[in-house]
Formats: C-alpha cells, structure tokens, sequence
C-alpha cells in the first residue's frame, strides 16, 4: 500500500529527535499586541480628556487615571518578555542541538507568549468600555451612573426591596411542597395513576409555554375583576406570589421527576427484590439520591425567582423596581434604575457562586 | 414431579417481538446449588429476573415450594421476601453507609427493630470479615467488599432461595475468590442457589447440577462431571471449549 504521508512524516527511526513545539512566532506576536495595547491604551483612557477643557479639577483626574492605566498595561509586557527570553534560551539549545532541553523553554515561551495575547485582549475591553462611557461628553455615564441621582433614591429603593424578598420566601415554600407532590403525582404507576399523570403533565406544559410575565399580569388583574370571595380582594403582593409560584411550580417539578427519573433503574430493582414495595423504594432509595443531585439547580431555579420578582411591577406594586421606575422618571434619568440592578448584582452573585461550588463539589464525588 | 423446591415449567419470555427465553424447564431442591452457563445473551439473567418477577414473563408456571409465584395477582412483595437476588454491578444504595445498606430491608421489610437489625447486620459483617467498615459509604470499599456486602445484605432478609447474577463478572480477578469463598461457605451451609456464572471451576466444585442455556433454551442439565467431563450436545461442547481455553 502506497502511503502519500510517509513522505512528509518524520520517521522515527533511532537516533532522530522530534524539535520542540513552534514558539518564535508566538513570542514576537505577543510583544507587538503588548505594545500596540499600551498605545492604545493611552488612547482610549485620554479620550475623555477632550470633553473636560471647561473643568481643570476633573481634567486633571482623568489625567491621572490615564496615566496609571497605561503604566499598568506596559506591567503586562512582562509576559511577551519572559517569553522573548524563553526564545532565546530556546534557540541557544536548538543550536547546540539538544532538541530535548529545548522543549521545557520552547514551551515555556508558548505558554508566556499566549498569556500576554490573552492579558492585552482584556485590557482592551476593559478601555473600550471605559471609552464607552465618557464618550460624547460622558453621556452614557450621566445617564445611568449618575452618583447624586443614584444616592438620593437608593435608600427608598433599597426600603423596597423589602416586598421583594417577602414575596421570594414566600413563594419559595409553595414551589417546594407545591413541586415535590406534583412530582410524585406524577411517577404514581399503573394504568389508575394515568389520568393523574396526564393532569400533572397538563400543568407543567401550560406553565411552561406561558411568559411568566403574562401569568403575573392575568392572575394579578383577572383574579381580583371575578369578584369571587376567595381570590379576589387579597393585596397584591399575594397575587404576586400565586403567579410566580404557579409559574415555577412547573419548572421545578420537572425537575425533580428528571432527578428522580436519573436514578439508575437497577436502584430500584436492588430495592424491590430485597422486598420493598414500590412506595418504600421510593421513599429510601430513589428519592433521598435524587434530592441530591437537584440541589444545586434547585438553588439556581431560586435565583432565578428573586430575579423575576421584579416582574411585578406591571401591577403596580412598590417594588424595587417599581419605586426606583418612580424616581427615574421623576429625576427623566435611568441611574435609579441601575441602583436596582447592583442590588440585584450584589445579592445574586454570592448564592450563584455558592451553586458554582456545590456543583464542582459533586462532580468531585465528595461527600 | 413438582416436589422441588423451586420448579420453572415451560417459561416463555419475551422482549417485543425478540423471544429471549423459549419454554424453560428447571427444578430445583433445596439446599441444591444450580449453576447457569450459557454464552452471552443466552437469556441467564433474564431467566433469574422473572424467577424474582423483577420482569413479568408471558407464559409458564413458575412455583416456590409448591406456591405459583408468577403471574397477575401474585403479592410480589411476599415473593422477594424468600428469594434474595444478588447482581452482577452490586447495586448497593450510595447515599446508605454499608451497615444501613444491610438494615434497610430487615427494617422496613421484616419490622425489625432498630436495634435487632443493627445485631443481625453486625453478625453478618463479622461474617465476611468487614465489621471494621461498617460505617463506611458504598464507594469507600473495593468492588469484591462491595460484592460481599450485597450478598449478606440479600441474607439478612433470610431468603429460602438466592438468585446470583454473574456477581463476580464485574470485579477485578484478584477479587473474584473472596467473593467466590462466600459463595463456597453459604452452599456449605445448605443455601438453596440458582446462579448464572461464567466461573467454570467454580461451578465444577460446588454445584449439585449445571444447566447449559443456549439462545434461550434449555439445552443441557446435569451432574458438574457428566456436564463438563462428558457434555452429550455439540452446542454444550463448543461453549466450553471456548469457555475452558479463555
Ligand atoms: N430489557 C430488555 N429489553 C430488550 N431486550 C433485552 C432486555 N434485557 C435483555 N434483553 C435481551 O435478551 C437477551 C438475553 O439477555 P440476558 O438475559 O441478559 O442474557 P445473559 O444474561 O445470558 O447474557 C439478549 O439478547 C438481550 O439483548
Ligand atoms: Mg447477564
């Protein structure tokens, strides 16, 4: 058999060593992107100089700011540095011809090279979104960070976040007890439990297709306008709380029967041939496994619910994001508004990062 | 005819439209050990699955002690309480440690109580040598510790009859003896056993007969010596030469 690579491979006879992994190329691209990144660097942090001329204090800050971020990025030539260095020892081996020495600073300066590529690649995004927010005379900064709007509604905002988190505990407590016996509806076996079954999966597929948002805003308005006794007449709030619960109820009983479904069958068949019934299996073996496997996405789904009682606002409800709505039009300026998303930001990404670690926890098969 | 202990008469089974077991016929009596052998797919688990009716099969009879335990109606629950079955991938509950793992059953099942089921549980550790890892998880022991708790696990239900699966396919070999070594202690002590097992010398040591499955029936039963020094079938024959050489 005749074959076209054998020409082009390097045999691997005896006495013949493969070169080091290419690394020249990679060395002197890093060096140019870290100086062309410090130039543009200047660039961008200077830009904001030329809306300022009327204002010596700022001028003069900004002016400082643009100083010591270029500093900073010329710190990141230490990368394309070291991997010039690497080079050289890289290319001393090579010559002598030890290919094998020359591998580990081959390597070496591959891997310094790649970072600085990596590093200037930040730094820019982070001085075009700089640039982003001073440009045309710090519009996009004035409209949704301006500090004195910010401080003057953060604490009524923040006062309303209150209502938020009642409606997040209260909510939460329903889905669970709400989600977990719909789940278990749902896995009852047998031709009598089917027309169970189908209601459950009714349930499921009508939440889930609708915008949660349209649910808040039927249940919020349509309840109260039947006139009936019992769900006309509550505070807000508590409509608030039924349609999020409704809303999520349906995503996380699917959740927890995919949970209860991903324990392998032969569990089951371990537990019912030691005679437990199908109910006792259930009960200890399949559920507590697949409790914990849904944790960590049951902690997501609650992050998610925080995040959406914002939603409702289109009821009229005071809010966080429906006080802060209030100053912002007052004030015909957004930077209320982010006060409610930082609130958001700060209260989401702990528990996110704290799932995060459950996850990785898990995956390790630590207990 | 039907004295044995557990009689399976023209057992039918089948997977859609694929018949996996085609009229099985076997006795067995108590305290006798029955090795299954037969290639792969040949229907051995498939065969102990319905015996446990952990699969409902389409036609037969299948009787324990004089008792039709198969088909609709059959309080399935009072089957698996005397005959225990043992699989090939151990299937201990992960999230029990391995002394919860034995008293489960004798607890929710046999209304033990907490204490009795811990005892028992104790005994039968001590048993297999593993007492000191009583509170250990599942995945702390190795493959063949595993193996051997799920067997006493089966025992402390106290079944009249136990079911083995291949329990030591999955192990490493230097593994397979202790749990063999089990096995040989239990027979010794009169267990009635049904197993499917690719483990020759062990079949020719301790069982009472050896039944040879080939695409789903019955095509061989007897003695460990007329079985393996004397087979009358060529289908019997070219399994163990290829079974004996590997
Ligand atoms: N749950 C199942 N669904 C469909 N076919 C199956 C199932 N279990 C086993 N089979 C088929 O039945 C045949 C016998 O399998 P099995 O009893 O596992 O054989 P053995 O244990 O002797 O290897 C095989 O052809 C297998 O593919
Ligand atoms: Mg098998």
């Amino acid at each position: 058999m005749s074959n076209p690579m054998a020409a082009t491979m390097p045999t691997r006879s005896a006495g013949k060593i493969s070169a080091p992994v290419s690394y020249r190329g990679i060395a002197y691209i890093s060096a140019a992107i870290g100086l062309i990144s410090i130039g543009l660097t200047w660039l961008g942090l200077t830009h904001a100089l030329s809306f300022t001329a009327d204002n010596p204090d700022l001028s003069q800050w900004l002016y400082r700011i643009a100083i010591a971020g270029t500093c900073l990025s010329a710190l990141l030539l230490i990368f394309p540095v070291r991997a010039l260095m690497h080079m050289r020892q890289a290319d001393r081996l090579v010559g002598a011809g030890d290919l094998v020495a020359a591998r580990v600073p081959a390597w070496t300066c591959r891997q310094q090279g790649l970072s600085g590529i990596g590093y200037a690649a930040t730094l820019l995004v982070l001085v075009a979104a700089y640039v982003f927010l001073t440009t045309n005379n710090f519009a996009v900064q004035r409209a949704f960070l301006n500090p004195e709007y910010m401080l003057e509604s953060a604490l009524m905002v923040l006062a309303a976040a209150k209502l938020n988190i009642y409606i997040t505990l209260a909510a939460s407590v329903i889905i669970l007890v709400l989600s977990l016996a719909l789940a278990l509806l749902r896995m009852i076996p047998g031709p009598a439990g089917r027309p169970i079954r189908w209601m459950v999966i009714a349930y499921v597929d009508f939440f889930r297709a609708i915008p949660t948002i349209i649910v808040i805003y039927l249940i919020g308005f349509g309840l109260p306008l039947t006139k009936i006794g019992f769900v006309s007449g509550w505070d807000g709030m508590w409509y608030a709380v039924l349609a999020l619960s409704l809303s999520f109820s349906a995503y996380v009983t699917e959740l927890f029967r995919s949970a209860i479904d991903s324990i392998h069958p032969s569990q089951i068949a371990a537990a019912r041939s030691l005679g437990l019934t199908a109910a006792q299996a259930y009960a200890y073996v399949v559920v507590p496994q697949a409790f914990r496997r849904v944790i960590p996405p049951l902690l997501g789904f609650f992050v998610a619910l925080q995040k959406d009682t914002a939603l409702v606002l289109i009821l009229g409800i005071s809010d966080v994001f429906g006080q802060a709505k209030y100053f912002a039009a007052n004030f015909f300026n957004l930077s209320p508004v982010s006060v409610v998303g930082l609130f958001f930001f700060v209260i989401t990404i702990p528990q996110t990062r704290f799932v995060d670690y459950l996850i990785e926890r898990q995956k390790k098969g630590a207990r | 005819m039907s004295e044995a202990f557990l009689s399976i008469s023209a057992l039918q089974k089948s997977y859609g439209s694929h018949q996996v077991l085609k009229g099985i016929d076997l006795q067995v009596n108590r305290h006798e050990v029955v090795c299954l052998i037969g290639a792969s797919g040949s229907g051995k688990s498939t065969l102990l699955r319905c015996v446990n009716a952990l699969e409902p099969i389409d036609s037969g009879v299948i009787s324990l002690d004089g008792d039709p335990v198969s088909g609709i109606g059959v309080d399935v629950n009072r089957l698996r309480r005397k005959v225990g079955m043992v699989f090939q991938s151990f299937n201990l509950f992960p999230h029990l440690s391995v002394i919860q793992n034995v008293m489960l059953a004798p607890m929710k099942v046999g209304g033990l109580s907490r204490e009795a089921a811990h005892d028992r549980a104790l005994k039968l550790l001590a048993r297999i040598g593993l007492s000191e890892r009583a509170d250990y998880m599942p995945d702390q022991l190795s493959g063949g510790q595993q193996q051997r708790v799920a067997i006493i696990r089966c025992m402390a239900m106290e079944p009249e009859v136990l079911l083995l699966d291949e329990v030591t396919s999955a192990l490493d070999p230097e593994l397979v003896g202790e749990v063999l070594e089990i096995l040989k202690d239990l027979a010794q002590g009169g267990m009635t056993m049904l197993l499917a097992t690719h483990e020759m010398s062990f079949a020719r040591d301790v069982a009472s007969s050896v039944v040879f499955l080939h695409q789903g029936q019955l095509i061989e039963k007897g003695s460990p010596g007329q079985i393996f020094e004397a087979p009358q079938m060529a289908e019997t024959r070219k399994f163990l030469r290829r079974a004996l050489s590997g």
